[in-house]
């Protein structure tokens, strides 16, 4: 041991005491650490406003313009705009809901409102709705999406942007095939035939293009995505009371098969399915991998992105009807009120504003998110657009997913089963069955 | 007594250095590769490794559109106040039950442990009400001390076992020339530990350097968000901007790397280590 | 002034008086050892009992509630955990959480002692490759969810174009099939935790005295054996400790599985934190939830109790 490490020292080192003191002095002064706030407005009225499009470099920009425009007509409000990452958003959302501090206004997708409608996170908009023109007020807005946002006569959000599915094509592709690129197809047999004729193979015998992108992840956006499949051959997964489930029904069964089928047997889909979400799909898309593939209109600029000379060459149809007058699915964001909200007048002005016609075509024209009303479709800017008149026929029939509280959970079983038939686990009857079961176990 | 090492033990260290290399880089290339591409270069069938079109424009969009200097500075405060608390305290309670023995000491290991057992998702709530509660949301402090409350169990444990592996006649040594326990421990013991409390700031700032969950949900104002948000911004629900994301993944290496180079000497085995008698 | 002869086992204070106003010497009282011990611990359990106090307490309590959305909870004893034992659901995520974590361990204690061994010796450069060693943990689960799941994309991943190109037939399907994406999962944690181990193992190598490998080489014996008699035995407390502590914050882990597959294809990764997140921000029912979280601590709990006894 070293001399000089220790001596007689004793007197000179600290008392426990002093240690303790010390020690608790500096935790204390560490706890006290700066508390940094950001700065809240002084002297105006603060609401707090948060949304997951505020990250996207897209919608972003737009929604901060819009923002400082109504700050602007409201010059005693000011808003506090925080983005928020969409990874755990839920998560956040509920916790801060649950210990009364969410945010005043937040953006909520279409499937989480049932939710948090039940949980009691949102706040009831109706009298402030009535005040604005009651029915009328609402009446401009596409009726799904209204009625989505109901319980009863009670509204709990005012949508943001929505737009039914469609399918994407390559008319190069097409043209290549044999295929009228303005011809995209109207029935399945088509859309097989197509897809068939779209799968090449090189010299080698490996294929290097396939006809078809499927979505299997058991993602909510995937599995919205077959049931626009199942929408369109007429079947349902509940039944219009939502008490019993639907899946083992012969038109059920039919879609789960020959969606599946696409890729287990016709091979007219890439390998990698399962793990395949809308981004990858339209990535494969974007790289001239596939030649069709179902999504939403604001997609098609995330594949020009990734590579623009899709730009000419890509067009857009309403999703095949395999029974006379299907219905679309459809994706749709909305802007909700919390309950505990401390300034629901503010709130409200914030939420009308979002919800008026130009907010709605300047977040199209910035982004080519879908309009949630009829009118806008009429509007110069758009009606020279072909892609938006494609959906503005689509948006014409559309109809939401099961409205039942436990949508997530039952999507999730219809999710599994969909995998399972994909890697033909299990055959696609035998998937649905248990799937089925599954179901109305849940809505026991 | 420097001998050059027998060729065969010197052919398989560089075998095993190169696979080391390999398996530790190859995806940190691929990040940092994907940082410098623009997106319609990033999806290529077959992938390329170096990009045909360099461009830093990823990092000036993270610095410039998404606050991230901001994020990094709150990521710096935290996370270092965090190392700094965990290590402090983890080496006084190390020691403690290294070299004491203590009523019910193995309960209390256990115990120590006992709140990290939980996941975090079922702890963020009341982790949140109580924030919310005592006004804490949005400070600093309430980062700092629920992370310390992730690492300091671990970090008492592995301050114990590197104790553990200081014999105890140093100690012992050092109170009967004259140190109290607390000189024992910060004059002999400790400076002897050293490797070990590198290792446990190591993962001490890591454990906050790189939390989620907790940090996206105990900030609820953008001017509190930390550098693993910052990046998360980046996943959208429509679409990924997957550069952006790599531009921030490589900027939130640097600090960790900066720390290990600075603390890397202390790694190394201590000067009297073993010097037990005389 | 004469040094203090009493017994190293008492806390010792020096300074013996040597007149009765001596104001150069400080009189105290030793304490006893194991209270002086409790001055070193106490402000560790100080600070976490703060602060872990009222979480775990309402977990607790949550667990044996229902919660029923806006018309709040309802009491309902040990229902939460009757459902728990009869949900198929709970025992695949458990099973599935059990290899991910005794997957992930192993590797993580193979890898990070075959590293720090080598990082041990006397190699050029060292610095640089011991921060090389430490990369994979420098990133947040995030992005190392995000990168692996697109390198090991069958269409779009450099994993299979590489594989390809060494003559494979692929494509190689790492998340759709069943039984390739646990594993693909285990691989990716592996690669990402494994520097904490052979960082603490490297730390633990320093301790060891080197008179240690002197004594046994000149009794003979080989590098091997060296390594069996010395390096092991010595080891003993610091592979435990991490055994242990990788246990817990694997088996807890949420962040890259949940990104990776969220549990697909079809459950096959579904693990027992990606079902407690479902049920708690899906579904809403946090006493599912809570009582899951504390069958989770108390499975940990019992590991924990069996590691200890070993070291304690």
């Amino acid at each position: 041991m070293s001399q000089t490490r220790r001596g007689e020292r004793s007197v000179s080192l600290p008392s426990r005491r002093q240690i303790l003191k010390y020690g608790m002095a500096a935790g204390a002064s560490l706890l006290a650490a700066p508390h940094i706030r950001s700065a809240a407005a002084q002297g105006k009225a603060s609401i707090s406003y948060i949304s997951y499009e505020l990250t996207s470099a897209a919608a972003g920009p737009e929604l901060k313009r819009q923002i400082a425009e109504f700050e602007k007509a409201n010059p005693t409000i000011s808003v506090e705009a925080t983005p928020s990452p969409l990874a755990q958003y839920t998560a956040k959302v509920a916790t801060m809901a649950k210990a009364g501090e969410m945010p005043d206004v937040a953006t909520a997708d279409v499937l989480w409102l049932r939710g948090w409608i039940n949980e009691g996170y949102l706040k009831d908009l109706s009298p402030y709705v009535d005040k604005a023109g009651g029915k009328q007020y609402l009446g401009q807005f596409y009726d799904t999406l209204v009625k989505l946002a109901s319980d009863g006569n009670k509204v709990y959000a005012i949508p943001a942007f929505a737009g039914g599915y469609l399918i994407y094509y390559n008319t190069e592709m097409y043209k290549e095939a044999g295929l009228d690129p303005t011809k995209p197809p109207t029935n399945w047999d088509e859309m097989l035939a197509y897809a068939k004729k779209l799968t090449k193979k090189d010299a080698a015998g490996n294929t290097v293009q396939w006809g078809w992108g499927i979505h299997g992840q058991n993602i909510p956006a995937d599995v919205s995505r077959f049931m626009q499949w199942m929408y369109s051959n007429g079947a349902e997964a509940l039944s219009p009371d939502g008490k019993t489930a639907l899946l083992d029904q012969p038109k059920a069964i039919e879609t789960l098969k020959f969606w599946s089928e696409l890729y287990t047997k016709h091979g007219v889909v890439p390998p990698g399915a399962v793990q395949a979400g809308p981004g990858e799909v339209r990535s494969m898309f974007a790289q001239k991998k596939i030649a069709m593939l179902v999504g939403i209109i604001w997609g098609v600029d995330q594949v020009f992105a990734e590579n623009p000379a899709l730009r000419p060459i890509t067009a857009i149809a309403p999703f095949p009807k395999q029974v006379p007058n299907a219905p679309s699915l459809f994706q749709a964001v909305y802007n909700v009120m919390a309950a505990s909200s401390k300034r629901p007048e503010d709130a409200w002005k914030l939420l009308e504003y979002f919800g008026r016609p130009e907010s709605g075509l300047g977040l199209y024209k910035a982004t080519r998110y879908g309009p949630v009303r009829p009118a806008i479709f009429e509007r110069p800017e758009v009606k020279g657009d072909a892609f938006a008149q494609v959906l503005a026929k689509v948006n014409q029939q559309l109809k939401p997913p099961p409205i039942h509280p436990q949508w997530e959970r039952i999507s999730k079983v219809i999710g599994d089963a969909m995998q399972r038939a994909l890697t033909n686990a299990k055959t696609p009857e035998a998937a649905f069955k248990e799937a089925n079961a599954q179901v109305n176990q849940i809505l026991k | 007594m420097r001998r050059a090492p027998a060729p065969l033990v010197r052919t398989g260290q560089l075998l095993g250095l190169a696979a080391l290399t390999i398996f530790c880089l190859f995806p940190f290339a691929w990040i940092i590769a994907t940082s410098l591409k623009d997106l319609s270069e990033t999806f290529l069938i077959p992938p390329t490794w170096i990009p045909r079109h360099v461009t830093f424009d990823n990092f000036v969009k993270i610095w410039t559109i998404q606050a991230f200097g901001r994020y990094f500075l709150n990521s710096l405060i935290v996370a270092a106040c965090t190392t700094l608390l965990s290590i402090v305290l983890a080496s006084l309670a190390g020691y403690g039950f290294s070299r004491f023995r203590l009523p019910g000491g193995r309960i209390m290991m256990v115990a120590v442990l006992a709140a990290q057992m939980f996941p975090g998702i079922v702890l963020l709530i009341p982790y949140f009400t109580m924030a919310s509660r005592l006004q804490m949301l949005n400070t600093y402090s309430v980062l700092v001390v629920a992370y310390t409350s992730f690492s300091l169990p671990f970090c008492v444990w592995m301050m114990k076992g590197f104790f553990d592996g200081i014999s105890t006649e140093l100690d012992e040594a050092a109170v009967i020339d004259g140190c109290s326990a607390l000189g024992a421990f910060a004059r002999v013991v400790l400076p002897l530990s050293l490797p070990g409390v590198v290792a446990t700031a190591i993962f001490s700032f890591l454990v906050a350097w790189n939390e989620y969950l907790f940090a996206v949900v105990l900030a609820t104002r953008e001017s509190m968000y930390v550098v693993t948000v910052g990046i998360a911004s980046n996943i959208g629900q429509f679409r990924i901007q997957w550069n952006e994301l790599m531009a921030g993944a490589v900027l939130a290496t640097l600090p960790t790397i900066i720390l290990y180079a600075l603390l890397e000497r202390h790694l190394v085995r201590g000067l009297s280590a073993g010097a037990v008698k005389g | 002034m004469p040094r203090s002869t009493r017994s190293s086992s008492n806390a010792v204070s020096a300074g013996v008086p040597r007149y009765a106003g001596d104001p150069g010497a400080r009189v105290r009282r030793p304490w006893p050892r194991w209270l002086v011990g409790m001055a070193f611990v106490s402000p560790s359990f100080l600070v976490l009992g703060t602060v872990v106090a009222f979480p775990v307490c309402n977990t607790l309590w949550l667990s044996v509630m229902e919660s029923h959305g806006k018309a709040g909870l309802t009491f309902v004893g040990l229902a939460n955990y009757a459902r728990l034992l009869h949900d198929p659901e709970f025992w695949t995520a458990f099973q599935n959480s059990t290899t991910f974590t005794l997957g992930s361990v192993l590797g993580h204690l193979v890898l990070g002692l075959l590293t720090a061994l080598l990082l041990n010796q006397r190699i050029p450069f060292r610095p640089l490759f011991r921060v090389i060693s430490l990369v994979p943990w420098m990133f947040a689960a995030v992005v190392v969810a995000m990168t692996w799941r697109w390198m090991l994309d069958a269409q779009l991943g450099i994993i299979n174009a590489a594989l390809v190109s060494l003559g494979l037939h692929g494509p190689f399907l790492w998340f759709e099939n069943a039984r390739l994406a646990l594993p693909a999962i285990i691989v990716t944690n592996i690669w990402r935790g494994f520097p904490f181990a052979s960082i603490t193992l490297l730390a633990a190598l320093q301790a060891i005295p080197k008179e240690q490998y002197e004594a046994a080489a000149v009794d003979g014996a080989s590098p091997l054996r060296q390594f069996r008699f010395v390096t092991l035995p010595n080891l003993r407390f610091a592979l435990i400790i991490v055994a242990t502590l990788d246990t817990i914050w694997n088996f807890k882990h949420f962040d890259l599985i949940q990104v990776m597959t969220n549990g697909g294809p079809a459950g096959a990764t579904e693990v027992l934190t990606t079902l407690v997140y479902k049920a708690s921000f899906e579904n809403f029912e946090f006493g599912y939830a809570a009582a899951m979280g504390v069958v989770m601590s108390l499975i940990l709990l019992a590991t924990t109790v069996v590691y200890v006894r070993k070291i304690l």
